[in-house]
């Protein structure tokens, strides 16, 4: 999972420069260190945030350097990551933000390369205080899809953004139903950021079922009759998403499939709210294990084994991985593929999953 | 008008009182029409609109673009509040509100070029991701212009080269072709621009030659534009109908308008096929046995379809089947294509159409027959179908069950006959407008293009 080369700034091969360059500061665990201490940030932005802080700790003199830096932190910063694909989306990003500073000012500014670079942190703070402003937006957008007293919205896993549109939607007085369907069958323990956004719901008196991923499939068809009754039913499955690929595939954690290849089949819409700068230049070829695996992500879910010791082995180690993972936000996941997919609440929007090809580029070039 | 009778409320009452009176009464009369719909159907709407803005522009005393915007915004809100469901009314009072903005822009950039001056970072990222709201062509003129001040103008097409049928490729050839383009080569981008706007760049470039004096001429004629459009586009539709229609094909069509109609003829004069039209009762069958019969409707409402009639199609040599809406799955796995005419085109490809095109739509889908939409630029509107029953309108109950059988509707907990209904975009294979063929995944982008982003909620 390298970053793509600038269009316009050749940047020579990096063995040669890396030498010289030595973070100062340790990317990865200022990552770590982002994820622990804000609930609320995504790792798409504690990546980008990573990677300025590692900007702003070195002495740099010029672009090439400046460019050679990025890459390299980058790459180090998804090599240690499970599932790199959530941060990739931003760190390409933020590469492919400072390449276009770089190119918008190459004529004019060339001599005062200190204050150009000063002006550049200082944008890329401002960028990531934009980015962190979009899930309110998302959430303004989204508000048209819960309509008043008819609505029952489905979700699955716990997304902050699925979290702040639920919230708004009951701060703005409405009244709708909501359905979380827990992929473990077990209870979940209270502390858990999946009870705290039911206790947050429950006390805005929006009513709250929880049901086991198991039980999906016969919890909709319970909803169903009841709510016809009403002359606009209105069942929705309301979905985050940690990545969205270049042809609409949504990344979310593991399951989120599963949810949405059921609700296709039930004709309930599923929508998947995004933030745009999950948006991420890869084109998947099928939705699988490996297809995961040639994004950089360290995840095989599929295992046979020829032992009864050695499942044991694998089996807790994937437990413990996963639990360990979920903690940090680099959980399991699976790909939606677009077909499932009926739009993606962005920002900027609500796009069908075929615009995601066009944002990118917009995004890009 | 040689009649002594004043025409019956309606299109024509409306377009003969509009250069007399004043332009509140207009407005009135207009809103009067379309709330108690004598004024109905997506054509007449948007005719209807389109003049009394052009009305609304020529009398308002506006010095700047500005508060013009603001007045048509005022009329356009009052229009669109009368007629919920007919989306064109909104459409073309966000058309109006694009040409506006373009004039306004072209001022703004023949005083001072709001662009950024190479020196400066703008503080936006490459993408604009929190987008403030900002039209992305708006964007891409921005920075480029940096290398070529030129050029600003071109950004975006004047609105005169998305109705004539340039296809609006603008963003994603502008985005291409940066590609390609080496920022150092960038300087020499007049190989750029005819190639991103089209024929509407030499009019850009003049705009910014000789500031604007009379920016109401220029939106005027805009309008004026708009008119010819909807007058044009259906026969514009009808243009591609030799691509989509092969020899000794069967088409299977639902109710009567006037673009099928026109379509299929168009692919009557060159080749033989067989239609099979179903009547779509209780609303439009009198009329779709009159188009087939080739006999002109006597119906109070249609004066547009009764001035643009048509021959029949067996005038030209088509073997027509008419059949009863009951035998449409019978007769589907015949068909090679279906082909509707669309009342609107949301933005996420989803069509309103006339009730009844919703079954006739999955029952090409169950036999794997294409369904092809045909929709003219003005049927695109920027609205997301949030809810589908929004788009269901109900017409007159008594064609389901006649006032005289009341004790019948006494028996029955309701009587209702909706005329419209949203197919979702899913069932849809392609459209055709008059920019031609659209596969369903472009439309969003196509929907897009018509209208500016600061207009999408009026």
């Amino acid at each position: 999972m390298t970053s793509s080369s600038p269009a316009g700034l050749a940047t020579p091969p990096p063995e040669r420069l890396s030498a010289a360059i030595n973070p100062q500061i340790d990317v990865v665990s200022h990552y770590k260190n982002l994820i622990a201490t804000d609930p609320s940030i995504t790792p798409a932005i504690a990546a980008i945030e990573s990677l300025v802080a590692a900007l702003t700790a070195q002495p740099l003199t010029t672009i090439t350097e400046t460019l050679t830096l990025l890459s390299t932190t980058s790459t180090t910063l998804l090599a240690s990551r499970n599932n790199p694909i959530p941060l990739s989306a931003g760190t390409e990003l933020l590469q492919r933000y400072i390449i276009t500073s770089f190119q918008n000012n190459t004529n004019t500014t060339s001599a005062d390369f200190s204050s150009l670079r000063r002006q550049l942190i200082q944008n890329s703070k401002l960028f990531i205080s934009r980015t962190k402003s979009a899930r309110s937006k998302i959430a303004q957008h989204a508000l048209p899809f819960i309509r008043d007293d008819a609505t029952t919205v489905i979700t699955y896993g716990s997304s902050r953004v699925i979290d702040a549109i639920l919230s708004l939607a009951a701060e703005s007085r409405r009244y709708f139903h909501v359905i979380f369907v827990n992929p473990s069958s077990g209870q979940e323990p209270s502390d858990s950021p999946f009870s705290q956004s039911t206790n947050r719901l429950l006390s805005l008196g929006i009513p709250v079922a929880t049901v086991p991923l198991a039980a999906l499939s016969h919890t909709i068809a319970s909803i169903r009759p009841s709510n016809a009754r009403t002359t606009s039913s209105n069942l929705i499955l309301l979905l985050g998403a940690e990545a969205v690929l270049e042809n609409g595939a949504a990344i979310s954690n593991i399951g989120s499939r599963l949810v949405s290849a059921i609700a296709h089949d039930a004709s309930i819409p599923v929508y998947f709210a995004v933030e745009s700068y999950k948006f991420t230049r890869q084109f998947p070829l099928n939705y699988g294990d490996s297809d995961l695996q040639k994004m950089g992500a360290k995840q095989s879910v599929l295992k046979f084994r020829t032992s009864l010791e050695e499942d044991e082995k694998s089996e807790m180690s994937f437990g413990v991985r996963a639990e360990k993972a979920s903690a940090e936000g680099d959980g399991t996941v699976d790909i939606t593929p677009p077909e499932l997919i009926n739009a993606l609440i962005t920002e900027n929007g609500t796009i069908t999953a075929d615009a995601v090809a066009e944002e990118l580029i917009k995004l890009w070039f | 008008m040689a009649s002594d009778l004043p025409p019956p409320p309606g299109l024509a009452s409306f377009r003969a009182l509009l250069p007399s009176g004043p332009v509140e009464k207009s407005i009135e009369y207009l809103i009067s029409l379309l709330r108690r719909r004598q004024i109905r159907g997506p054509k007449e709407c948007a005719l209807a609109t389109a003049w009394l803005l052009r009305k609304v522009v020529s009398t308002t005393r506006a010095s700047e673009p500005g508060k013009l915007i603001t007045r048509v915004q005022e009329v356009g809100k009052k229009l669109v509040d009368a007629a919920p469901r007919e989306l064109t009314v909104g459409n073309i009072v966000r058309r109006v509100l694009g040409a506006i903005r373009e004039e306004e822009e072209n001022r703004d950039n023949g005083s001072t070029p709001d662009t950024t001056p190479g020196g400066s970072i703008p503080p936006t990222p490459a993408g604009e991701l929190p987008a403030p709201p900002i039209p992305a062509s708006a964007m891409y003129s921005s920075r480029d212009a940096s290398h070529s001040p030129a050029r600003h103008n071109t950004g975006r097409p004047v609105l005169l080269s998305q109705q004539t049928g340039q296809p609006p490729l603008r963003p994603q050839v502008t985005s291409m072709f940066s590609i390609i383009s080496h920022p150092t080569m960038r300087h020499s981008s007049g190989v750029s621009s005819p190639i991103r706007s089209g024929s509407s760049t030499p009019m850009a470039t003049s705009q910014v030659l000789q500031p604007t004096t009379d920016f109401r001429a220029e939106i005027l004629e805009a309008i004026t534009e708009i008119v010819d459009e909807l007058d044009q586009a259906d026969e514009l539709v009808a243009g591609y109908a030799l691509e989509h229609i092969a020899p000794s094909e069967t088409v299977f069509t639902y109710s009567t308008s006037t673009v099928v109609q026109r379509f299929l003829l168009k692919a009557a004069s060159k080749r033989k096929f067989t239609v099979i039209q179903a009547e779509s009762y209780p609303n439009s069958h009198k009329r779709t046995h009159a188009t087939t019969m080739g006999v002109k409707t006597t119906d109070d409402e249609d004066e547009l379809d009764s001035d643009a009639f048509q021959k029949p199609l067996i005038a030209a040599g088509i073997t027509v089947l008419l059949i009863p809406d009951s035998a449409i799955f019978a007769l589907m796995s015949r068909a090679n294509k279906v082909i509707i005419a669309a009342n609107s085109v949301l933005s996420n490809g989803s069509v309103v159409a006339a009730a009844g095109s919703k079954a006739l739509v999955k029952a090409a889908r169950f036999h794997r027959v294409p369904v092809i939409v045909l929709a003219e630029t003005y049927k695109l509107s920027p609205l997301y179908p949030y809810d589908p029953f929004e788009y269901v309108d109900y017409g007159d109950v008594q064609k389901v069950v006649e006032w005289q059988d009341r004790e019948m509707i006494t028996g029955l907990s309701a009587v209702r006959n909706p005329v419209s209904e949203l197919v979702e975009v899913e069932d849809v294979d392609l459209f055709v407008t008059n920019l031609g063929g659209v596969s369903k995944g472009f439309m969003y982008r196509v929907v897009r293009d018509q209208y500016r982003d600061e207009d999408l909620e009026l």
